[in-house]
């Protein structure tokens, strides 16, 4: 079998890299991020929610229609922003999350695979240990070479591991 | 018993290519410093001709030729023409010198980060200290 040559093994290295930089921006799963942002728009919305409760509180108690203070319960004198962020909120709520779908829709194809935490992690030591080894490959031609009397130059974003030639399963000891 | 106590042989090859790159990075730095030097020296001349070039010039431009002196005239034409090849001459010296000196320092900016990399890594495996490879 031929010995892949230097720059066969410099793109399988750049491959590998943007490889791993695309497992590393993996999002987690939509769905359950999705779920927090749900939860996060119902905190959003319950001021309103607590406001009309009041109010209805209000109207159905009031002995007269002067007694009904929509300033006051709905607190319009000092938070006038917050409730309607809040009534936007839970108004909008169905319009906000299909408007959220649509987009999601549009744009995830064209981003990392969502992965588990677990999987992102499995994934990127996988892609580490095959990236590791192909710079060690590397190193050895490199070193094969300047042995041969040619100087290659290194690449500046080398693994110092592969250069340094330490061999695997040192650094965990080190925890490094 | 630790890998800091315990030498074993990748201990010693790993310092030895260490101190090859650091070698390599030290004598980067000293003919960056030697191709800048040289590349002041071909700047300066250059500067030195253009400049005579453009009093020589001048002098023709306003000096209007005097009876009978022709063969000076035409002996400062001649030195213009010589100096615009020297210009040309130490032109292309000076291109050709600043290539080398980019050359250089590219390899040298290359190379630095790489050094001070595998520097980090031995001192966090106890290698080395941090002074013997002055981070």
């Amino acid at each position: 079998m031929n010995k892949p040559s230097l720059s066969s093994i410099r793109a399988e290295i750049a491959s590998k890299q943007a490889e791993l930089a695309w497992i590393e921006a993996a999002g987690g799963p939509i769905v359950d991020n999705l779920l927090s942002m749900k939860l996060q728009l119902d905190d959003l919305a319950a001021p309103y929610r607590k406001a009309i409760n009041l109010l209805a509180l209000q109207i159905i108690g009031a002995r007269s229609p002067c007694e009904i203070k929509l300033h006051e319960v709905l607190n319009l004198t000092y938070q006038p922003a917050e409730f309607a962020l809040a009534a936007a909120a839970a108004l909008l709520q169905d319009r906000i999350a299909g408007d959220l779908q649509v987009e999601i829709d549009k744009l995830a194809p064209s981003a990392p695979p969502a992965l588990e935490d677990e999987e992102q992690r499995q994934a990127l030591a996988r892609l580490r240990s095959d990236l590791l080894g192909l710079e060690r490959s590397e190193e050895l031609l490199i070193v094969g070479e300047s042995e041969h009397g040619s100087t290659v130059e290194r690449r500046a974003d080398a693994d110092p591991r592969a250069v340094l030639e330490i061999p695997d399963g040192i650094c965990a000891e080190f925890n490094l | 018993m630790n890998q800091i106590t315990k030498p074993a042989a990748w201990h010693a090859r790993a310092r030895q290519k260490y101190y090859l790159l650091s070698g390599e990075s030290d004598g980067l730095r000293a003919a960056l410093a030697a191709s800048y030097g040289r590349l002041e020296q071909h700047r300066s001349a250059l500067l030195a001709v253009q400049r005579s070039r453009a009093a020589l010039a001048d002098a023709l431009a306003w000096n209007d030729p005097l009876p009978g002196r022709d063969a000076e005239r035409n002996r400062s034409v001649d030195r213009l023409a010589e100096l615009d090849a020297e210009i040309e001459r130490l032109g292309a010296v000076y291109s050709e010198a600043r290539r080398h000196h980019e050359n250089i320092m590219g390899r040298q900016t290359r190379l630095a980060p790489l050094v001070d990399a595998c520097a980090r890594l031995l001192v966090e495996l106890r290698l080395l200290s941090r002074e013997e490879v002055s981070l």
